[in-house]
């Protein structure tokens, strides 16, 4: 399809252990771009789930490399961007999808929670996109894309420290947008809804029915809702979206 | 909202690897659904500008495409380019502020072609008039601006939107502007006009959400629609380019694919949505560099 075309460009999707993480290598490498994953823990269970996607990418006949790390290490990071770099030689394309979903009350959250919470999501995102992006400045071409939740902009009961997170990076989206602008960098979001399988929903089938028949088109998201807008973002024709936080969610946001 | 991290989020991530090899089987085909094959659009405005490249690329995308404009020869011109790419085209010439117009547009479209399928309101006009002092401003004026670039667009929705619901299918694209998220000084019509058509969009989402109709709104900040090699253009991409984070203008070019995936199924979970292509502008603003002096935090 015209303008959805990323051939020769090389992807890094971080978080592949979700779904929409798994449709946006699936979708890049549809696109024609040499993908890695990564799993944000370490451990050989968690290597061996990266690896089940990057051999998907293979059976797309495009190169794949998976890595799974502790992204709550600095440097753990930044040696898997100068493994890519040195591999395929640039990094175009950064999606972050790291996600903790996590809700409790706010009163009953212990410290061990919010450093972890604080540490993966926003601090793992944080600093994937501060070694990408040097790579990215350096090189005067890329695209970062972070995955969000509707509650980057809206206020839900026991979800304030994930929502703080989530308007974290919305934020941070906006301002490096502007810092990283004249040099080639985009950087942009893509919010999603309630999904399915998400640890979030409601467990009581009454309760989830309840919920279903809020959101407006009455069905939860599907991983591969976000992936073409991602691979459009992420094409040469996106270059002019920046700095934007755009929400894939069947209507939620237009509800009174 | 109870939940935490738990032996529940374990079994889900079980469930999701399942998942993911049952979707494995059809790996590849996302981009298959931006195909419009088959597809009918309706864009106002198609004969320049964004509604042109627009419609190019909806026509690249498989789609046969019917323009409606104030003036017939842009948009035989652009039609012609649409039967090039081996689609049909119509070109309607329309007043898109006198709703019988609108009506017959529509009405027009779906009697040559059968059905229709995509509606892009695209025409508008940046600015009616000169700028001046709200005093000044006119009943005329005033009505102008606002029926050229809010009720057109109601009026080719009202027009549509029972054959899409009849259909179980339609998708309606907006075009609003940057404009409608800022105020301008001495512009008054176009940013009121434009903020209520991205509103529009957010009702309309809802209010056809039931009848599997997508509403969604580009909105766009500059873009130079002169060409590249024309004196105007080149004056224009260096001066209006030079405020914005990337540095540049948009080409009309770079809003097709955007076109093209709001006017898809791959887009089928979006709606009531507002893209804004802009070039960075709307996320800047606070100063005339949008640039802070290093402060160390210490």
């Amino acid at each position: 399809m015209e303008g959805y075309t990323l051939e020769g460009k090389i992807a890094l999707v971080t978080g592949v252990e979700h779904p929409v993480a798994q449709a946006a290598a699936t979708t890049l490498a549809e696109a024609g771009a040499s993908v890695a994953v990564l799993a944000g823990q370490a451990g050989s269970e968690h290597q061996a789930e990266s690896e089940r996607v990057a051999e998907v990418v293979r059976q797309q006949q495009r190169d794949a490399r998976s890595y799974a790390i502790d992204v709550t290490q600095v440097e753990a990071i930044q040696s898997v961007i100068d493994d890519l770099v040195q591999h395929w030689g640039r990094l175009d394309i950064l999606i972050n999808g790291l996600d903790k979903p996590f809700a409790a009350p706010f009163l009953d959250i212990t410290e061990s929670q919010e450093a972890n919470i604080l540490a993966h999501t926003l601090g793992g995102t944080l600093h994937m996109i501060r070694a990408a992006g040097r790579q990215m400045v350096e090189q005067q071409h890329g695209r970062i894309i972070t995955y969000l939740s509707v509650l980057a902009e809206r206020g839900v009961a026991n979800c304030s420290l994930y929502s703080m997170t989530q308007t974290a990076l919305l934020q941070l989206t906006r301002s490096l947008a502007i810092e990283w602008g004249t040099r080639g960098v985009t950087v942009n979001a893509i919010g999603s809804g309630w999904m399915e399988n998400s640890p979030l929903l409601p467990s009581d089938d009454a309760e989830l029915q309840r919920l279903q028949r809020f959101i407006p088109n009455h069905r939860l998201g599907q991983p591969d809702d976000l992936a073409a807008l991602t691979v459009y973002l992420a094409s040469d024709m996106g270059g002019n979206i920046t700095g934007q936080t755009m929400y894939i969610e069947g209507g939620l946001l237009s509800h009174p | 909202m109870r939940h935490t991290l738990s032996a529940r989020a374990e079994a889900e991530c079980m469930v999701r690897i399942g998942l993911f090899d049952e979707r494995n089987k059809e790996h590849g085909v996302v981009l298959e659904r931006l195909s419009l094959t088959n597809k009918t659009a309706v864009v106002t405005g198609g004969g320049t500008g964004l509604g042109r490249a627009m419609s190019l690329a909806l026509a690249r995308a498989g789609a046969d495409v019917a323009l409606a404009g104030r003036r017939l020869e842009p948009l035989q011109e652009t039609a012609a380019e649409i039967e090039q790419i081996g689609r049909q085209s119509l070109s309607v010439p329309t007043d898109i502020t006198v709703p019988d117009q609108v009506t017959h547009l529509i009405q027009s479209v779906i009697e040559q072609w059968g059905h229709l399928d995509i509606l892009i309101n695209n025409a508008g006009i940046v600015r009616g008039q000169e700028m001046k002092p709200v005093w000044e401003i006119t009943d005329e004026e005033w009505h102008r601006g606002i029926d050229t670039n809010l009720s057109g667009a109601f009026y080719g929705v009202r027009a549509v939107a029972r054959h899409m619901a009849e259909r179980q299918q339609g998708k309606i694209i907006n075009v609003a502007s940057g404009f409608a998220y800022r105020g301008r000084r001495n512009e008054y019509m176009y940013t009121s006009a434009k903020a209520a058509v991205v509103n529009l969009t957010r009702s309309l989402a809802l209010s056809l959400v039931d009848y599997n109709i997508q509403v969604n709104c580009i909105v766009p900040g500059f873009f130079i629609v002169q060409p590249p090699d024309s004196p105007v253009g080149q004056q224009r991409r260096e001066q209006q380019g030079r405020f914005l984070a990337v540095g540049r203008t948009g080409e009309p070019e770079e809003i097709g694919p955007l076109a093209v995936f709001l006017s898809s199924s791959a887009s089928n979970h979006m709606t009531g949505q507002a893209v804004i292509s802009d070039g960075g502008g709307l996320s800047a603003g606070l100063g005339p560099l949008s640039v802070a002096p290093i402060a160390d935090a210490e």
